[in-house]
């Protein structure tokens, strides 16, 4: 009875706040952009459709943001694109000062600097920096290959502050604990960015454990005309329906301006813990993992397939290996040669590391 | 080499279609707001295009203060909070000149 008192003593004070706005101010904004990729094939020539995704992409974004008040604010943003209808912003900030800002919602987390200016508005050129690039490979079919797809819309809750310290420093931060990416199994190869994205079966976590991450950046006013920022992010979730497979992703980012002249370069690599069993679905064989990197006492082993450093150790070295794929993952390495040209894949051995850097 | 040739008349034309297609014609701005335009063009073309903010439907004096302490806010906007009162009389002015009879001085390219 009490707690419920409480409750509402507590949605009464919010009500009556004076943070509650006299008016709400509404802005509404929007972008389209049409590209057109040409391939310089003739028609007899079945190059193209092979190769590439010629011909039109569209992407329209409409967003609406609502000024609550100073310290409340609302954004809802609807994309439409080559995966069809998104919800890229659906969120509310309760700021209580420039250090301590409140967002929860449907939104991009914070990483990097790219994911500011995500929006085909916000930047100049027709394609994205390749470490966040989705659709617009150079090749087809090579979806998948970049570090993290942008936009990267989640769910869940995000704590961000910025301070000034005179005219010209200024450090930013912000944390936030999300659903996470998503690959609808508990034995995937990698991360799934169709399933992270995509509001089927339902747009919910798909293993119960939050992704989190953030970014720490400082940006100095060096002259009258030059503005520099620094920045670190990173990000850790498990994918797996099960909450055993992990991604990391760290990112680093610079952005000189000069003028009317900008510099901005990025620095994104993640690793993605591997469900190893199958090998014959890798393009360069696993290598075991070293004996010598196992605790005293225990041996190289391998349970339920998976790669990963904490599984690879017990006491014997057959007492947790289930089915022969486990062993051959433990102990045999497929030596196949490869006749790829992938360039991203870390190596001989998984997690995998692709990683990418972008100056535009 | 006709490919280069056609590659740097494009990237030229697109410099100049970026130079002509921002923010206003400063003559337009009345020169006591001089200093506030050009501050406004440099720390609101950051993160994006100056016809967003000059395009905005904004009228009231609040909301662009309100507008403005939002965008301040965001990471690495590089708008402290001494900036702010130049940026709102630079935009107070403008959105007033917009709902003038005449169309106002200037207009967002």
């Amino acid at each position: 009875m009490k707690s419920r008192a409480l409750m509402l003593l507590i949605c009464l004070v919010g009500v009556l706040s004076p943070f509650v706005a006299q008016s709400i101010d509404l802005n509404l904004a929007g972008t389209l952009q049409l590209d057109y990729l040409f391939t310089p094939f003739g028609r007899s020539d079945p190059r193209p459709a092979s190769h590439t995704l010629d011909g039109f992409t569209e992407k329209l974004s409409l967003k609406l943001a609502i000024d609550i008040s100073s310290h409340a604010s609302a954004n809802v943003k609807a994309c439409f694109g080559c995966h069809g209808f998104e919800v890229g912003m659906a969120y509310v900030d309760f700021r209580l000062a420039d250090e301590f800002n409140i967002r929860a919602g449907r939104f991009s987390p914070t990483f990097g600097e790219f994911g500011l200016r995500h929006d085909p508005g916000n930047h100049r050129l027709s394609d994205k920096p390749l470490p966040y690039d989705m659709g617009r490979m150079l090749r087809m079919m090579e979806f998948g290959r970049s570090v993290l797809p942008s936009p990267y819309v989640d769910n869940g809750i995000e704590l961000s502050g910025s301070h000034f310290f005179g005219r010209r420093l200024q450090l930013d931060y912000a944390a936030h604990a999300v659903a996470g990416l998503r690959a609808n199994t508990d034995t995937p190869y990698d991360v799934d960015f169709i399933a992270s994205r995509s509001a089927a079966p339902y747009y919910i976590d798909n293993n119960s454990q939050p992704s989190v991450g953030g970014r720490v950046g400082l940006t100095a006013r060096l002259a009258d005309r030059v503005d520099l920022t620094v920045g670190g992010s990173a990000i850790w979730g498990a994918y797996d329906t099960r909450a055993r497979m992990t991604y990391t992703v760290l990112g680093a980012d610079l952005f000189l301006r000069a003028g009317r002249t900008n510099v901005r370069a990025e620095y994104l690599i993640r690793r993605t813990d591997m469900y190893a069993a199958e090998q014959e679905r890798f393009e360069y064989a696993l290598q075991p993992w070293p004996t010598d990197r196992c605790p005293s006492g225990s041996s190289r082993c391998a349970t339920a397939g998976t790669w990963r450093s904490s599984s690879l150790c017990c006491a014997t070295s057959t007492s947790s290996c289930a089915g022969t794929a486990c062993a051959a993952a433990a102990t045999s390495p497929r030596a196949r040669p490869s006749t790829s040209t992938r360039a991203s894949r870390a190596g001989p051995s998984a997690p995998s590391t692709p990683s990418s850097a972008g100056i535009d | 080499m006709r490919q280069v040739v056609w590659l740097v008349i494009a990237v030229l034309a697109g410099c100049g279609a970026y130079q002509r297609g921002e923010g206003l014609d400063v003559a337009t701005v009345p020169p006591a707001l001089h200093a506030d335009y050009e501050l406004f063009a440099r720390r609101c073309s950051r993160c994006h295009s100056l016809s967003r903010p000059l395009n905005a439907r904004i009228t009231a004096d609040e909301h662009w203060a309100e507008y403005v302490s939002r965008m301040r806010r965001m990471p690495g906007s590089g708008i402290s909070p001494d900036d702010v009162p130049a940026l709102l009389r630079f935009l107070t002015w403008y959105s007033a000149a917009r709902r003038a009879p005449d169309g106002g001085a200037g207009g967002a390219r």
